[in-house]
């Protein structure tokens, strides 16, 4: 049988050879080519009758690789998903083989209840393998795979080699849950790549652009807020945080606040509202220094109104404060200096005021190399058949598309417009402040009324005073000495007042074009196309477009690669690369750290891998071993020295599947469990006809006290099964020990967990309580909840609480569902009306009649439901 | 059982064996006094608790089923109230929550003895309270069940559901927004996009 390859580097072809001939993990730098390569290895074992499982891609990956295989190797990837495939029909298209990117909840379902012939598959193709955790899905499918099927393949890929080396042992623990050995790395520093890559280097040109004055004014205050705020963190937390690597420049890489989640996570709720805040506003932060050199003046400014705002909302009385860095003068100067870039309030005595409106500084550089580029390609010789003329903007999203493409729309025709596109968005600013006063308006209300009623004396126009006001607008040209409350509501209205003037300047408004993925400004010579990285489709748009010149308006180590590799494919095509960073700045320094980030994890990774091999023989022993450890378990649960039997059947438990994203089915499976997915209305766990077990985690048990959803969920239990359980389980790491009870004040709190606890069990007195310290806890207390009773019947445990007319073979899409959840006026009792009454998805509930709604919610609560989807902001007083 | 006739008064009624118990002096917002009871705490009609610090049990493993078999079920609901007060609780959780099970006791574990304290406070104090507090309650003010609704999609956060809904003015609006009017909103990539429309036209419900 001959298959086709479709691999024209040298180190591709390497990589692809090392993983046809052994099963192992390939870490790889990202850009080269991943998907490509795994859609060749998949293709080369794709022959009649074979059954090749793609697991772990997302949307994006599954098309890429089909993309690959249908134009270069003639095979056919078939895409699962519930929504498109019934069990049934899954069941027959397994039967006849062929290549499937599968989701791994539902493969996990296919494999437990036996849908796909485990024995039969030929081999498994895992992308993303750093994503696997020991007791998560792809960690279960791998084992309930080896557990039957010891022949077939398993070849992990992934293009993130950090993620190995975070914890301890990182690599040798998912070697170990994905049964492999070998690890292959391949950095950019590896000696075939560099030399598939360099044969003919493209020309590269780097540019270096200044900040603006007011924008490193801005960048400097934004640093001075995130070292305060990390200050504030250490310290809150210096009992648990290990602060030794933290400064500035870790605090910008991007995973700086998963490693402080992570740090934080084993006291987790324990830690106080403050410092989860204080988590939040290091990420607000970090976007806000990537924003200022992306974001246009304009929305910059709106970003930073929506933030501020968004403080003053707030459901939970608890944490009404507002974060700490918005009280910084640093926060202050910069909200003043963001608001002078856009407009300008005029000396003099007249109330005026100028739109000052600056431009991003990448931008005129952007339109000079536009400008030599066109020069040069009316000079040179057209060789078309290589590369066209084309040329190739790049940028980091479509947010930056969409600017660039006003930008140069209006500023190539005619320079002096160039501030028309600005202009409309100032007025859509305006308007939009319109509505946001409206929102803060109506936010202030519920606050205590005596200030509101002290201030509504002394302000004018009868416009409401706003605390926030004061600190945002009125530090900046106020130098009165009135009283706190006059001076809010004056530099409020005057905001009001030069908003107004400068709303009169801006007459004609201007109504952009409905925007497409791709933005193209046609010219006399070439084209300009401007898109946002994406990813690995990059390689496919460079293919497609062949471009003469590439500018990257915004840095990314990964694209270059991409070019890297598309030169290196194609030699004879003449490229040359702009690459535009700004010098000085957060951005240059991102981007240089994490290209060194990136080689540092690579060289530990190899370092890693040479320390492992030891420990995996030792492991690997283990896992042959595992049979026999079976077969003890098997002959310690038939006491009495009974005949040693592995058909005697499992203890069975009945898991609803949406438990499947949590860690303890794939251990109950583990530890001599027979897990039958099923879709459950009550309860997550049945361990006999009589015990029905709701799982919570600290957080959900919290959440869900508050939301009433815990209280609904055990009147259902009640209801249906003798003995109704709540679980309450704590994580693995984290320490057992009650949720955030240890700031436990003098008096009875109606927001404590305790007392919202008791009144749980006060109402279900016949509700029991388990209390596990471990998903690995819960299992053996299942065991010991089990000894005594009869075993469940999936049937009737799926049947019960379902009403005439429900079926119980549809299945859920849980994002939709939460949503539907969080809708007020709907309840555990009256959400599944709704679609059972042919309600479709959320889009449909939100044009659903007012008759509708009270047929299915009943009346009153109908009319509102209706009345909230229909609410205007503009009448909301 | 013999005493019930006083439970109605407004103290927790505290078994005189408890005497010396380190939670009592906790307990400072309902009264309490020493009347001759079987279980060890009574904190209101038909509600007692038994009390167990894991060390005790340690040293005494069979104390506490004697205390339970003489107990009995004479009461609606029993709590056990456990101090976890040494560092190898597991076994004797385990243990323990069996037993509650089997003799149809609510478990409750208390890290400390002022936490301890107040869980027998609050269950006196809460003894008629209706449950409104933890049932599903729609909360009245527009915002924040906007935010509420918004927020349940993951990865939106408070000031993402705000901006959504300042820009479009309705929910109705924002609810058939389009991808590239989603991505222009302030702090809204691709996957905050990708996830909202995800949850906002996937169908609840699929056949099979």
């Amino acid at each position: 049988m001959e298959t086709k390859v479709h691999l024209p580097l040298a180190y591709q072809q390497q990589v692809f050879n090392e993983l046809i001939e052994e099963d192992g993990l390939c870490v790889i730098a990202p850009g080269l080519s991943l998907l490509q390569i795994a859609a060749n290895v998949l293709s080369y074992f794709a022959v009649p009758g074979s059954l090749l499982l793609l697991v772990g891609a997302n949307v994006d990956d599954i098309e890429l690789i089909q993309h690959e295989m249908e134009s270069h190797l003639e095979k056919k990837l078939i895409t699962v998903n519930t929504e498109t495939m019934s069990v049934d029909k899954r069941e027959k298209s397994y039967l006849e083989g062929g290549i499937f990117a599968i989701t791994s909840r539902i493969l996990v379902m296919d494999l437990l209840t036996k849908i796909i012939p485990t024995e039969k598959i030929t081999g498994i193709v895992l992308l993303h393998a750093d994503r696997v955790v020991s007791t998560g899905t792809v960690a279960f499918i791998m084992r309930l795979y080896r557990e039957t099927n010891k022949t077939g393949f398993i070849k992990a890929f992934s293009d993130d080699p950090e993620q190995f080396l975070m914890g301890i042992n990182a690599l040798s623990h998912c070697l170990r849950c994905l049964f492999l050995r070998h690890v292959f790395i391949y950095p950019r520093f590896h000696v075939v790549v560099a030399e598939s890559l360099e044969k003919s280097p493209a020309n590269v040109v780097e540019l270096n652009v200044n900040l603006s004055d007011s924008q490193k004014t801005i960048q400097s205050c934004l640093l001075t807020c995130i070292e305060s705020t990390m200050r504030e963190l250490r310290r809150l937390n210096s009992a648990y945080l290990d602060m030794e690597d933290w400064n500035i420049e870790s605090a910008l890489h991007r995973s700086f606040d998963v490693i402080v989640r992570r740090q934080l996570d084993s006291v987790w709720h324990r830690v106080s509202p403050k410092t989860k805040q204080l988590v939040g506003d290091l990420s607000t932060l970090k976007f806000l220094l990537s924003a200022l050199v992306c974001y246009d003046c304009v929305s910059f400014l709106k970003l930073l109104d929506t933030l501020v705002l968004s403080v003053n909302v707030s459901s939970y009385p608890s944490n009404a404060q507002p974060s700490p860095w918005l009280m910084l003068d640093a926060a202050n100067k910069m909200i003043r200096v963001a608001r002078d870039r856009v407009y300008k309030e005029s000396e003099g005595p007249n109330m005026d005021a100028i739109p000052i409106l600056e431009e991003q500084p990448k931008w005129s550089v952007l339109q000079d190399v536009l400008n030599e580029v066109c020069h040069e390609t009316m000079l040179a010789d057209t060789d078309a058949e290589t590369s066209n003329n084309s040329i190739m903007i790049m940028c980091a999203d479509e947010r930056t598309c969409l600017q660039l493409r006003d930008y140069l729309s209006t500023v190539t025709y005619d320079n002096k417009d160039s501030l028309k596109n600005m202009n409309s968005k100032l007025v859509d600013y305006f308007q939009w402040r319109e509505q946001y006063r409206k929102m803060s308006k109506s936010i202030k209300k519920p606050e205590p009324s005596k200030e509101r009623e002290a201030s509504n004396t002394t302000s004018r126009k009868g416009v409401p005073p706003s605390k926030r006001r004061r600190v945002r607008g009125g530090n900046n040209a106020t130098s009165r000495t009135t009283s706190d409350n006059t001076d809010a509501n004056d530099s409020f209205s005057r905001d009001l007042r030069l908003e107004k003037i400068l709303l009169s300047h801006l007459s004609k408004r201007y109504e952009p074009e409905v925007g497409n993925d791709a933005f193209e400004v046609i010219d006399d010579f070439n084209s300009i196309y401007i898109y946002s990285y994406n990813g690995e489709r990059d390689e496919l748009v460079l293919n497609n477009l062949r471009p003469r010149y590439v500018i990257m308006f915004d840095s990314d180590p990964n694209f270059i690669r991409r070019v890297e590799v598309y030169k290196a494919t194609y030699p004879k095509r003449s490229l040359r690369v702009y690459f535009m960073y700004y010098g000085g700045s957060i951005e240059e320094q991102k981007y240089l750290f994490s290209v060194r980030r990136e080689k540092d994890s690579f060289s530990r990774l190899i370092k890693e891998r040479s320390n492992m091999a030891i420990v995996l023989t030792a492991d690997s022993e283990r896992f042959e071993s595992q049979e026999s450890k079976f077969l003890r378990n098997v002959n310690t649960r038939i006491a009495g020295g009974g005949q040693l039997s592995i058909t005697n059947e499992k203890p069975r438990v009945i898991v609803d599947l949406r438990e499947f994203r949590s860690s303890l089915p794939s251990i109950l499976h583990g530890n001599n469990f027979s897990v039958i997915p099923c879709q459950l209305l009550v309860g997550d766990y049945i361990l006999s006809p009589k015990i029905c077990v709701e799982r919570k985690s600290i957080r959900d048990l919290i959440q869900s006290l508050s939301n009433g959803r815990l209280y609904s969920q055990c009147e259902a239990m009640t209801e249906y099964y003798e003995i109704p359980v709540l679980l309450i389980e704590f994580e693995q790491h984290q320490s057992f020990t009650s949720p955030p009870f240890s700031d436990l004040s003098s008096e009875i709190g109606k927001n404590d967990v305790q007392s919202k606890l008791v009144l749980l069990t006060l109402s279900f007195p016949n509700l029991r309580i388990v209390w596990s310290s471990s998903a690995y806890v819960t299992s053996i207390i299942f065991q010991d909840l089990k000894a005594m009773e009869q075993e469940p019947d999936p049937a009737s445990a799926a049947s019960i609480g379902l009403e005439a007319g429900q079926d119980s073979t549809n299945t859920y899409n849980q994002a939709p569902l939460d949503l539907l959840m969080g809708l007020p006026y709907i309840t555990m009792k009256n959400y599944r009306n709704v679609f059972y009454g042919g309600v479709k998805d959320i889009q449909e509930a939100s044009e659903t009649s007012e008759r509708k709604w009270s047929e299915l919610i009943g009346p009153e609560a109908g009319r509102r439901l209706y009345s909230f989807f229909r609410k205007q902001l503009k009448d909301y007083e | 059982p013999q005493k019930v006739s006083r439970v109605t008064a407004h103290s927790i009624l505290v078994n005189p064996r408890q005497k010396g118990n380190p939670l009592l002096p906790h307990v400072r917002n309902v009264p309490w006094e020493y009347t001759d009871i079987v279980p060890d705490f009574v904190m209101g009609t038909g509600i007692c608790s038994l009390f167990l610090s894991l060390k005790y049990h340690h040293l005494h493993p069979e104390y506490i089923y004697s205390r339970i078999s003489k107990l009995g079920k004479s009461y609606n609901l029993r709590i056990l109230l456990i101090l976890v007060d040494v560092e190898n609780h597991q076994a004797s959780i385990q243990e323990l929550v069996k037993t509650s099970i089997v003799n149809q006791y609510t478990l409750i574990l208390a890290w400390s003895s002022e936490e301890a304290a107040r869980y027998l406070e609050t269950y006196k104090a809460y003894e008629n309270m209706s449950p409104a507090l933890i049932m599903e309650k729609p909360s009245t003010d527009y915002l924040s069940q906007v935010q509420s609704f918004l927020t349940s999609i993951r990865g939106i956060n408070k000031s993402d559901s705000l901006s959504l809904l300042s820009k479009f003015g309705s929910l109705e609006r924002a609810l058939v927004a389009s991808r590239d009017e989603l991505e222009q909103l302030e702090g809204w990539g691709p996957t905050k996009v990708n996830r909202f429309l995800e949850a906002v036209q996937q169908p609840f419900m699929s056949h099979s």
